[in-house]
């Protein structure tokens, strides 16, 4: 029997590290426990910034992490964080579709594997008070935290304020921020209703996690036990995609439990944003070269292809 | 004490060009050190004065500027990184890394060298080890062109070079310290920290 | 299951590391690199090197040089000589007098500080050459500060109850509201024993300081001014949403060094003296958080803690029964592991058992962080002692000594919190509400 160490970066009770802990189940299932994964939840192991790195290195051979974290090393890892781009379970999808292989063939000048990638619930928007139109954000500050975040909140005129993930809550009590967008199941968790009074399910944009071995660590894996891991991971990916929308509901209906008002955007709010969303997508083709534009054709012969089925 | 008279203990007269230079090292990464810790309070500083301006501009005008340095809390957590390990010599050096004396102190004089010995020379062998393979951190980083993630895309090997760089330093100062107790003499962190800084300073 | 000879060795290991005089640092990272060696097929040296870069460049720690900085600007400044003068005169008829100012300093501090080595760190500069100059107790003053540096943990802001609250899904600003009574309630233990301590051993008292009237007393609290406005602006940068918690840091650092020159006891070499000391003292706790967070990475390739607290799980305890065997737990993993260290590592499987148990996790997370504190003052590693060595040269076994009541005055706390765990669960419901 071999053990693999996983690194991941969310903590338990997560839909993404259930699913993770269910894949790694499957692959000794698979594998008839000829390849069994330890996984190393919450940081325990790795810190996130270090996972994908540490793979490469062979210090692990299986980690998760955020693609979007990459959007510097190139562009083609930032398209699911672009706001207004892909944003429904089937835009991003079709996205995943289009944008896989030029992702693997990325990670492969690594020496990764790419087994799946699962996403985030959409991002929306919370506020301390009504908005019916993009206008109405004006002024506020918004949490930033890269520069695709920053270049939206320019965009539509508001103060960006960079604020790490643990400080999401304080900032909006001490006035620090009075907008910001997560998901809902994120607010929730952290008592939105406690801080702010608005929620906006305007599924800006759908972050995913990938999940990436080192190939020749898989490589030197018996043909069947590849085969194992290939599956668990198809697998994976399907439940993967399944939790995370039933992640998405439950998210929304804590947050009209706890007493936030909005939930539903205006259409006004809705094109206000697409509009934001086109400029950003433009300044990313612009930065994206040709690559950049053969993926976004890509997706779109994705969506009207998915549209014609 | 003589202004041009450096006197290190354990070398009589003027300490050799080697000595002097080493002690220089470490006290320059040093202050190198001291330099990002203040570069990192000035960002941070003019980043809350940014937002302190901003809210008052807001509270009279009704407008803000929306005042930001790009990355800077990464940008000061690069400055921290370079500042702990530029300054590892100099803290060593200044015998302030600290160590357990207890059973040290009550040896008998015999034995306190072939101890120091066995301490700084297993100490330069750990850092010795470290410092290779944070090469081979840093030539990985160049060879695959990793960035830091966030708002500025700052190629890693450059603030990993600074690590590179203080560890370096600190290796070679165990292995001074290793070769001082060969000869008899006292380890640069066992002489007193305001002693060596006064002699340096009258150079 | 728990490999018993692997760990005893190890920690036989690490303490000959450390009694051969070895710098601790380099005995910690040691140890975990040997540990990798004998219990993963992981690269030990990549990772050595990958760690210490990863744990060298965040950004909460970067409140921890600034939050040094500030005390080495204020011991230097007259600001420090005026706290003192200007507490003295109230405090003169409480028994224990000055020794109070650790716990009352910490307590202070820890509003705006989140770790509890940044706590001890800065009020201990200011505070422990004072207490010396006037005739303290070395080893109480010394004990004091270990114990009430502890306090920054449990007082929002605090980093581990930040990631508590990831790990668990619970609202950070619930468990801050959580950590303000059970803070208060452990300042009075640790106010409590000094008293009596003081009234036990008269003899070790300094001579008492004439008494003087309540004007004059008024009169020279005024020297107190500069101090609190400090405090108050640094605490008022972060509530007003001018600065995060860590911004709050430099923030200090400028009024410190603003007040310092309107004292006119700034000059160009204290100005330096004073950063180089700082350099120093927060490079020897950051090679020391490096050793130590490459020690954890080992430990969870070897997988040590979470098979012992996998083995408490497995007995199926009752609540009160768990919570005995977890604090015993967390005593023994805090003696080699930090406080976060702990909680990154072992929430996976303690969690699940709590909710099991039926107890409530905004309560559990008071309660770690009150364990996890006592993890600070535990030799071999402990950060507070570790910095208490830093600035005062004693050996850290004899600053883990002098801290003993208080490790007692911890165990006294979590034995009230599980009594009335009101203490903890009040404030956040009264939000809820
Ligand atoms: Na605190
Ligand atoms: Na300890």
């Amino acid at each position: 029997t071999e053990t693999w160490d996983m690194a991941t970066p969310y903590p338990d009770f997560e839909f993404h590290t259930r699913n993770i802990r269910q894949f790694a189940q499957d692959v000794s299932d698979l594998s008839g426990k000829k390849l069994e994964i330890k996984v190393h939840s919450g940081q325990s192991l790795i810190r996130h910034p270090e996972i994908k790195n540490a793979i490469r290195g062979r210090q692990i051979p299986v980690g998760e992490f955020l693609m979007a974290r990459l959007a510097n090393e190139h562009p083609i890892y930032e398209l699911d964080a672009l706001p207004f781009f892909a944003s429904s379970y089937s835009e991003a999808l079709a996205l995943w579709e289009a944008q896989r292989d030029f992702v693997q063939q990325h990670l492969g000048k690594q020496g990764l594997r790419v087994l799946f990638a699962v996403p985030w619930p959409p991002q929306g928007l919370f506020t301390k008070q009504e908005v019916t139109e993009v206008d109405q954000l004006k002024g506020l500050r918004f949490r930033t935290y890269n520069t695709v975040t920053e270049r939206m909140a320019r965009q539509i005129g508001m103060v960006p304020t960079q604020t790490e993930a643990t400080e999401m809550a304080t900032a909006f009590i001490t006035g620090r921020i009075d907008a910001m967008m997560t998901s809902p199941s994120g607010g929730a968790k952290n008592k939105a209703w406690d801080w702010s009074t608005h929620f906006y399910h305007v599924q800006a944009w759908l972050p995913k996690n990938l999940i990436v071995v080192n190939q020749r660590v898989f490589d030197g894996l018996d043909k069947d036990v590849q085969e194992a891991v290939m599956q668990a991971a198809a697998k994976a990916e399907k439940r993967g995609w399944e939790m995370s929308e039933i992640d998405t509901k439950e998210g929304v209906d804590l947050l009209v439990q706890g007493g936030m008002k909005g939930i539903t955007p205006s259409a006004e709010l809705v094109k206000g944003f697409k509009e934001v969303g086109k400029t950003l997508t433009d300044e990313w083709l612009q930065n994206a070269g040709e690559e950049g534009k053969a993926v976004v054709d890509a997706y779109e012969k994705k969506l009207t292809g998915n549209g014609a089925q | 004490m003589a202004p041009n008279k450096p006197q290190v203990p354990g070398w009589e007269g003027n300490a050799p060009f080697l000595r002097r230079f080493l002690d220089g090292l470490y006290l320059q990464s040093g202050r190198l050190a001291a330099v990002f810790l203040v570069a990192i309070c000035l960002i941070v500083s003019v980043q809350v004065l940014g937002n302190a301006l901003d809210r008052l501009l807001l509270l009279t005008t009704g407008q803000q500027l929306g005042i930001v340095i790009p990355g800077y809390a990464d940008i000061a957590g690069l400055f921290l990184s370079a500042s702990t390990f530029l300054a590892l010599a100099y803290t060593l050096t200044s015998g302030e890394l600290i160590r357990v004396r207890l059973l040290l102190a009550r040896l008998p004089v015999r034995w306190q060298i072939p101890v120091e010995l066995w301490c700084s020379g297993v100490a330069t062998l750990i850092m010795g080890a470290t410092t290779w393979y944070t090469l081979a951190l840093v030539m990985e980083s160049k060879e695959y062109g990793d960035t830091l993630p966030g708002m500025v895309a700052i190629p890693l090997f450059i603030p990993q070079s600074a690590m590179l760089i203080g560890l370096s330093i600190l290796t070679i100062a165990f292995a001074d310290a290793f070769c001082a107790v060969c000869q008899g003499k006292p380890a640069h962190y066992d002489r007193p920290a305001a002693d060596k800084l006064g002699n340096l300073q009258s150079n | 299951m728990i490999d018993v000879f692997l760990s005893l060795g190890l920690l036989i290991l690490l303490l000959a590391l450390l009694a051969s005089g070895l710098w601790i640092a380099l005995s910690i990272a040691g140890v975990g690199f040997i540990t990798i060696l004998m219990t993963s097929g992981a690269p030990p040296g990549q990772v050595l090197a990958s760690t210490f870069w990863g744990a060298s460049y965040s950004w909460e720690l970067a409140a921890l040089p600034l939050f040094i900085w500030m005390g080495e600007i204020l011991m230097r400044s007259r600001l420090s000589d005026d706290l003192f003068a200007g507490l003295a005169p109230w405090l003169n008829r409480v028994p224990g007098r000055l020794l109070h100012i650790n716990v009352l300093g910490c307590g202070l501090f820890s509003a705006v500080s989140g770790s509890s080595a940044a706590t001890a760190a800065t009020v201990g500069k200011i505070a422990l050459p004072e207490l010396r100059k006037r005739g303290y107790d070395e080893d109480v003053a010394i004990g004091t500060l270990a114990g009430a540096g502890t306090l920054g943990l449990l007082i929002p802001p605090s980093i581990i109850l930040i990631v508590y609250g990831i790990a668990s899904g619970q609202s950070v600003i619930h468990l801050f509201m959580a950590g303000i009574l059970p803070g208060i309630m452990v300042a009075g233990i640790f106010m409590g024993y000094v008293m009596i301590w003081a009234l036990l051993n008269p003899s070790k008292m300094p001579p008492r300081e004439a008494s003087m009237p309540f004007f004059q007393k008024v009169h020279q609290s005024r020297r107190l001014f500069p101090l609190l406005l400090l405090i108050g602006a640094v605490i008022g940068s972060i509530y007003l949403g001018l600065a995060s918690p860590t911004d709050a840091a430099a923030v200090g650092v400028a009024l410190s060094l603003l007040m310092a020159y309107s004292s006119r006891t700034l000059t160009w070499a204290s100005f330096v003296e004073g950063a180089l000391a700082a350099t120093r003292t927060s490079c020897m706790i950051a090679i020391l958080l490096l050793g130590s967070a490459f020690l954890t990475v080992a430990m969870g390739f070897a997988g040590i803690p979470s098979d012992l607290a996998r083995w408490i799980g497995d007995m199926n305890l009752s609540p009160h029964i768990l919570i005995l065997a977890l604090t015993l737990f967390f005593i023994v993993v805090g003696c080699f592991l930090d406080g976060i260290s702990i909680v990154v590592l072992t929430t996976s499987i303690i969690l699940p058992m709590v909710e099991q148990a039926g107890i409530d996790l905004i309560w559990f997370g008071i309660y770690v962080v009150i364990v996890v504190e006592m993890s600070s003052i535990t030799p071999p590693v402990g950060f507070n002692l570790f910095v208490i060595q830093g600035l005062t040269r004693h050996d850290m076994f004899r600053v883990a000594k002098a801290s003993l009541p208080f490790f007692g005055g911890l165990v006294l706390a979590v034995f009230l919190l599980t009594a009335f765990p009101e203490i903890a669960t009040y404030l956040p419901q009264k939000l809820s509400n």
